[in-house]
């Protein structure tokens, strides 16, 4: 069988400093249509930045971001969401105002598909109700594939910390995204939880879904990701499979010091 | 479900029966419910904001004094028809909003606050200023009683009807828009800015739509004002109206529509009731505010709610033990 070559995620020379101090210097990767790629580093090492540029929540110093081929650098990000690039957080950020509940973050999901407005509130009821009664259906069967349907009608914040990474997940699926960046979806889960959540990463991809990740946890690393970008301080140090990220002595120095290299010589 | 139909229905009985009922003992009892329904309007206009959009605005005044202004000026010195005025003024006021909100509301924080305390000031500077046009200091007079189709409400109980239906309607509106995918919406953005915004969420324009109708709403409220009172002076436009009006929503209970009713409702009865304090009335809404935001949050609406629930939690326990004796 023969790879896809499509790049559904090009980025180049990026480039952000916060007052005077480079978060990401210049790094460069590629994001193939349909896999999981990880992108990793040790802590401090501008992944989260790299995420947030990517989804339009900082605007990058320089460089390009190519999403199908369009440049998407100075996009909004709910302009960058409606292009399909959905997401989740390392610190949850789960709506909970007014007694939100689990049901309503993963319907707000479905926001680029009913595009509610004021007027249309008010005068097209009868459209709304009926999105609002399609977007609900895809909203439990979301919760149903990640085995959080008994939650829906609960706050968020009487879940475990596990099933609210669940409902962040939930909500970023519910925007039918053609790319899923994930920042540390695995952080917090115990040892059962991840393996049930790499299955999951699994069907998603299966559905079509190209993943981005960055990600602590080797073991979802090494065997979900085909492609791993590893950076630090701000600069792409290595790149490749995960057998050759394995003994690359760059990611060695980078993650262990100088020392365990000698040591290891 | 058939409890909220319940209620409903009495209270459009009770509204529609009022003046025949009570209302029909003085004209005195007419006219504080038309001021009832405009402040209703205005309480619930501002509660979509600041409850539901999470935007604070110190401006409500000044879009409740555009309306009654233009409506005053159109129909007094132009003749216009009060329809046509309260169109006008709205349209006016929806541009005002507009212009304020699309420049303002792309930043997060309280920016909106400050600029619409600006524009109350301005507001209110104008009326004065420009005095060939609002008359001044002196005040607006012989503003016309409203007319619909050529016929005049001159009597408080058929202007009550203009006045209640539309803060029906207003209220109507504002529900729909709430607990439709809209609110949603609207409790995404006030939670969190920037999670709603990698959902697709076009936060700046939500809140300046919200913004422009629930300015559009008071602006409805100052026409009807300016047909009820027949006379506008500037100092009822002042920042303390914009204050007041925060009081209602929050002493009612913010974010629930039906408390910032309460809110008003209560509010404006209270210094009928005690003509004596009326000097004391800025100071007594501030003590007022102060004490909802320390001890009960929720507001007036909160403590009814759980009142209610511990009720018919008392109801039902009650219920149960006499089935048991049985």
């Amino acid at each position: 069988m023969t790879k896809t070559t499509t790049q559904l995620l090009e980025v180049e020379d990026l480039t952000k400093a916060f007052s005077g101090v480079a978060a990401i210097n210049g790094v460069s990767f590629t994001v193939p249509q349909g896999v999981i790629k990880a992108l990793i580093g040790p802590n401090g090492a501008g992944k989260t930045t790299m995420l947030n540029m990517i989804s339009g929540l900082i605007r990058p110093d320089s460089g390009t971001i190519l999403f199908e081929g369009n440049g998407i650098r100075r996009s909004p990000p709910h302009e960058i969401s409606r292009k399909g690039i959905g997401r989740t957080f390392q610190l949850l950020r789960l709506f909970t105002t007014n007694n939100a509940t689990v049901l309503e973050n993963v319907l707000l999901g479905a926001n680029n598909l009913i595009k509610p407005n004021i007027l249309k509130s008010v005068f097209l009821r009868r459209v709304i109700n009926a999105q609002e009664q399609e977007a609900r259906e895809a909203a439990f069967e979301t919760l149903r594939f990640l085995g959080i349907e008994d939650t829906a009608l609960l706050s968020p914040l009487a879940l475990s910390f596990g099933k609210q990474r669940m409902v962040e997940l939930a909500r970023a699926l519910m925007s039918s995204p053609k790319l899923l960046l994930l920042d540390e979806p695995a952080s917090g889960l115990n040892d059962a939880e991840v393996d049930g959540f790499m299955e999951t990463l699994l069907t998603i991809r299966a559905k079509g879904i190209t993943i981005l990740v960055i990600e602590h946890n080797m073991k979802v690393v090494m065997n979900l990701a085909e492609h791993i970008t590893v950076i630090d301080f701000g600069e792409k140090i290595a790149e490749g499979t995960p057998y050759e990220i394995a003994s690359n002595p760059n990611v060695i120095r980078a993650y262990l010091g100088d020392d365990h290299i000698s040591e290891g010589e | 479900m058939l409890r909220r139909y319940a209620t409903g229905a009495a209270i459009l009985i009770f509204l529609g029966l009022y003046p025949v009922t009570f209302g029909a003992t003085s004209t005195y009892h007419c006219a504080i419910m038309i001021v009832l329904g405009i402040y209703v309007i205005l309480a619930v206009s501002l509660d979509l904001l600041v409850g539901f959009a999470g935007q604070l605005s110190l401006g409500h005044g000044a879009f409740y004094a555009i309306g009654a202004y233009t409506s005053g000026i159109l129909t007094a010195t132009y003749q216009m028809s009060p329809t046509g005025a309260m169109v006008i003024g709205a349209c006016l006021t929806g541009v005002i909003a507009a212009i304020l909100g699309w420049s303002v509301l792309s930043l997060k924080g309280y920016y909106l606050a400050m600029a619409t305390m600006g524009l109350t000031a301005i507001t209110h500077s104008v009326i004065i200023g420009w005095q060939s046009l609002t008359g001044g200091a002196s005040g607006l007079r012989d503003v016309p009683a409203f007319h619909l189709f050529g016929l005049a409400l001159e009597s408080y109980d058929s202007y009550y009807y203009v006045v209640w239906i539309l803060a029906i309607l207003v209220v109507l509106a504002c529900l729909a828009i709430v607990r439709s995918p809209m609110g949603r919406t609207l409790m995404a953005l006030h939670s969190d800015e920037a999670a709603a915004s990698t959902l697709g969420i076009n936060c700046s324009f939500h809140k300046t739509c919200t913004f422009v109708a629930s300015a559009v709403f008071a602006s409805i409220a100052g026409s009807l004002y300016a047909h009820y009172m027949g006379f506008l002076a500037p100092d009822d436009f002042s920042i303390f109206t914009s204050i007041h009006l925060l009081v209602m929503v929050f002493l009612g209970g913010v974010g629930t529509l039906y408390g910032a009713a309460l809110g008003a409702i209560f509010l404006k009865l209270l210094p009928e009731l005690t003509h004596t304090f009326q000097d004391y009335e800025l100071l007594g809404s501030g003590i007022i505010l102060i004490l909802i935001l320390v001890f009960m949050p929720q507001g007036l609406w909160g403590l009814l709610s759980i009142a209610g629930r511990k009720m018919l939690a008392h109801l039902s326990v009650q219920a149960e033990s006499k089935g048991v004796r049985q």
